[in-house]
């Protein structure tokens, strides 16, 4: 019965009459419609908003929803994404940075950061690794600073400098650390310093060629002194039997460190050949300035002697000092290949300090020589300025009129013509 | 479901567009359904043809103005909206004491003017007996069975709770087969 009658229900919308409207008042209307509410809608689209979003998906889930549930969602997740890509973008566009660049304080809080982060959660030989990669960054960052040689190179380069020596400090701690902690973890540790330490060498190897102003000597000394410890370590390690390694291994990084050292000391060796060379072109300038300027040779003269007094002192004790250098590298190899690998690397230490002072004094007479060559160039522009005022200005303000006019002369035939 | 999806992306379209073709597809599916609505409230072809005018564009405005305001479905506002066009008339009526013969055959009155039509006997009888019912059984009826909306939409129209809509549904063809059944 209820069935029947929901059905006669259902037909009465069937049935054309007054209850259904008439179907040419529905267009009419419609048009009517349509020409009002046009008039209302303003010719100008509207602009996106985010509102339009919300509504969007409002169509497929419940407003409620969308509005305390997706919304505060979306724009978490947007923050949050907006904030972390923001962060890493900028902080990764910061790791080429140089010193004295904008960015480079970015990096280098980044960097400490990280090293933070690392002594909480990581192991010493991690923090290691982490110091002599910073240390290594360090070395690039000097080279870098040099070869663009921008405003304050000097100044930078010494700021990663300290740096750089701050990072190797660290890292000699933590790798003493390791030794007495972790043995069994010092050939890998020791592996990745000697690395990490020639790239350091190999970084900063032509940065007094292309500045002599920069005095890296210490920091060269400080990547040897590491290198050679952390192998030293190796070796005591081995002795004490808490390391495996094979024979043939271990002599292998000594050997390393030997090479290392004969090439840092043949490095020395051309730079103080370099040194002489210059020594000797300065000589030569100064007889030239002193039979030129009679009057002024006495300060000149007084360069020249403390000069040479410099140079032959240091020229002595260089020639002495890379003799003594090849005597100790050949024992040392003998020493590595008799299985005396302690001996060898006190060997190797020693060298490693020659060197060192052979590189120090090499350095000061090339400053000494500059200055002196500084000073002579000095007094022959003075010369060479007074000479040309008394006779090349005549001279060319004549020439310069003489071929004014006959430019000017051709220039007036070839409008005639 | 997809008439649903399909009116919220029209609404989509009014609300952040002012799209007046999108407003034009709302109204060829609701026009027939409001103009009956109206119909049986006011039982007067020309006052429903004015009253269903006036609720499209009073819709429309709503639309407009009130873009803040979230509208969950378009059906449940075009009959909040005719209602409340309804009653404004029945008060303006009222207070010009224009009496419409509609009004005052509201319940349980024969309205020949609605019965000219041809229709077979059966539908006719039926019609008569839904005149006869409450006001509020009236709407749920037509609601739900002329106009096809679902409960859900019914109950948004009349500020009712679901629960209550099937009550009084339940109840209305209940009083429906007593009709008929007197009427044997």
């Amino acid at each position: 019965m209820s069935r029947e009658i929901i059905e006669k229900i259902k037909q009465m919308k069937n049935y054309n009459g007054q209850i259904n409207p008439d179907q040419v008042w529905i267009a009419k209307n419609r048009e009517q419609m349509m020409t009002q509410i046009k008039n209302t809608v303003p010719e100008i689209k509207p602009k996106f908003n985010f509102k339009m979003v919300w509504q969007a998906i409002g169509i497929f889930i419940p407003n409620k929803i969308v509005y305390n549930v997706v919304r505060p969602l979306v724009v978490f997740i947007l923050v949050g994404t907006l904030t972390t890509s923001g962060w890493i973008a900028s902080v990764s566009a910061t790791q080429n940075s140089l010193p004295g660049e904008l960015g480079y304080s970015v990096k280098r809080a980044t960097e400490k950061t990280q090293v933070v982060v690392a002594s909480i959660i990581s192991t010493e030989e991690v923090e290691a690794q982490i110091h002599m990669d910073l240390a290594s960054k360090r070395a690039k960052e000097i080279k870098q600073v040099v070869v663009e040689n921008k405003n304050n190179s000097i100044k930078n380069a010494q700021v990663a400098m300290v740096d750089l020596e701050k990072s190797i400090q660290t890292a000699e701690k933590k790798i003493k650390s390791v030794g007495e902690t972790k043995p069994e973890k010092v050939l890998e540790v020791s592996k990745n310093v000697t690395e990490k330490a020639k790239e350091i060498k190999e970084n900063l190897k032509n940065v007094e060629v292309q500045n002599n102003e920069i005095d890296t000597n210490k920091v060269q000394k400080i990547t040897n002194e590491i290198s050679i410890g952390a192998v030293e370590l190796v070796v005591k390690k081995k002795e004490e039997g808490k390391v495996i390694i094979s024979e043939e291994e271990v002599k292998k990084l000594v050997s390393d460190q030997i090479e290392s050292i004969s090439s840092d000391a043949n490095i020395v060796q051309q730079k103080a050949e370099i040194v002489a060379d210059q020594i000797v072109a300065v000589e030569s300038l100064q007889t030239t300035s002193t039979t030129e300027v009679a009057t002024s040779g006495l300060s000149m003269l007084e360069n020249t002697v403390s000069t040479k007094s410099l140079v032959e002192g240091t020229s002595k004790t260089v020639a002495d000092n890379i003799q003594q250098t090849e005597k100790s590298l050949t024992e040392a190899k003998t020493l590595v290949e008799n299985n005396h690998l302690l001996e060898a690397i006190q060997k190797v230490k020693e060298v490693t300090q020659v060197n060192q002072e052979i590189a120090q004094a090499v350095k000061e007479t090339q400053k000494a020589v500059i200055e002196v060559q500084s000073q002579i160039n000095q007094q022959n522009l003075i010369v060479n300025t007074t000479t040309n005022i008394g006779s090349t200005i005549p001279v060319s303000t004549t020439t310069n009129i003489g071929s004014t006019t006959s430019v000017s002369t051709t220039i007036k035939i070839e409008e005639k013509n | 479901m997809k008439r649903k999806i399909n009116e919220k992306i029209l609404l989509y379209k009014i609300k952040t567009k002012k799209d007046p073709e999108a407003f034009g597809q709302l109204y060829d599916l609701y026009i027939e359904k409001i103009y009956r609505f109206i119909y049986f409230k006011v039982n007067s072809k020309e006052e429903s043809e004015d009253l269903t005018s006036a609720v499209f564009l009073k819709v429309w405005s709503y639309l407009i103005e009130h873009k803040e305001k979230e509208v969950d479905s378009f059906s449940g506002l075009v009959y909040k909206i005719a209602r409340n066009i309804v009653i404004d008339f029945y008060r303006s009526k009222a207070v010009h004491k224009e009496y419409p013969i509609d009004i005052l055959e509201e319940i349980g009155e024969d309205d020949h003017n609605l019965y000219k039509i041809e229709m077979n006997q059966e539908v006719e009888k039926i019609m008569k007996d839904i005149k006869k019912l409450k006001y509020e059984y009236q709407e749920v009826i037509t609601l739900k069975y002329v106009d096809d909306l679902e409960v859900s939409e019914i109950a948004e129209i009349l500020d009712r709770s679901q629960t209550n809509i099937r009550v009084i549904m339940h109840r209305a063809i209940k009083k429906l087969k007593s009709f008929q059944e007197n009427n044997k």
